[in-house]
């Protein structure tokens, strides 16, 4: 049986924000928050989970984050794009 | 009861200023019975699209013609829409997890045949459930040009917009 890949978090970037920073395929990864992922204790996550911090180049050239849970599964959720801390 | 909620709600976003209950509603609320509430008061869908445990909606309350459309229309097939009043929700796995509002989006085809569309915000806000809770955030005024293939991808009604507005 072959297994299921890894969601992409870009494919789940709301349109709401697709509309701000342009197509999540024309944005650059410039890797991921010192000390990400971590280990997630929220109340709503599967034990396992990790919260994930990425730095992102948008379409336009602005520096971004995309925060996102990445469930032991392989799926993801609450993708959010954050703004740059 | 709910539509008073909602009500609340909806004013408290554009505002900017959320109250507790405002969360608990979020928190609380059945998302099929508040997208067939939301649907009342925003009739247009404009966009719909399910991916893994997401389900992402974008709605309108009202539509016209782009008042400068003409600037853009060539061949038959193009369109210029102005959205006024615009919504954006996501859910995942029942529970909400972003909701928008934009006063006015405009959706403009840039060729024809139509490979792209240029979309036109005049600005918002939105309210997001991050990994590490609630936060809200401006949308600020923008255009972006986006492939019409990807759009389509993402569940826009392209058929159904033009026949809300005359195409030449």
């Amino acid at each position: 049986m072959t297994p299921t890949p890894p969601e992409d978090p870009l494919d789940f970037i709301d349109m709401d924000d697709v509309i701000q920073h342009g197509n999540p395929l024309d944005w650059m990864f410039l890797g991921p928050k010192p000390g990400s992922p971590v280990l997630a204790h929220s109340p709503r996550a599967v034990p396992g989970t990790m919260k994930h911090y990425e730095i992102y180049q948008d379409e336009f050239g602005f520096e971004i984050e995309v925060h996102y849970f990445r469930h032991p599964d392989g799926t993801v959720g609450n993708v959010k794009v954050c703004p740059r801390s | 009861m709910m539509i008073q909620t909602l009500d609340h709600l909806l004013e408290h976003l554009r505002t900017g200023k959320l109250a507790k209950e405002d969360f608990e509603f979020l928190e609380r609320v059945n998302p099929a019975e508040l997208v067939q509430e939301l649907r009342e008061q925003f009739p247009i869908l404009v966009q719909e699209r399910r991916i893994g445990k997401k389900w992402e909606l974008t709605l309108a309350r009202d539509s016209h013609p782009y008042p400068y459309g003409s600037q853009h229309r060539s061949e038959t097939g193009s369109f210029a829409i102005a959205l006024d009043d615009c919504l954006m929700l996501n859910i995942e796995a029942e529970t909400v997890t972003g909701i928008s509002l934009q006063p006015d989006l405009f959706v403009i085809s840039v060729d024809s045949p139509i490979t792209e569309m240029e979309l036109e915000t005049g600005g918002g806000i939105k309210l997001d459930l991050t990994p590490d809770g609630w936060a809200l955030k401006q949308l600020e005024p923008h255009i972006v040009r986006l492939p019409e293939s990807m759009l389509s991808k993402r569940g826009w009604k392209f058929d159904h917009l033009a026949k809300l507005v005359s195409v030449v």
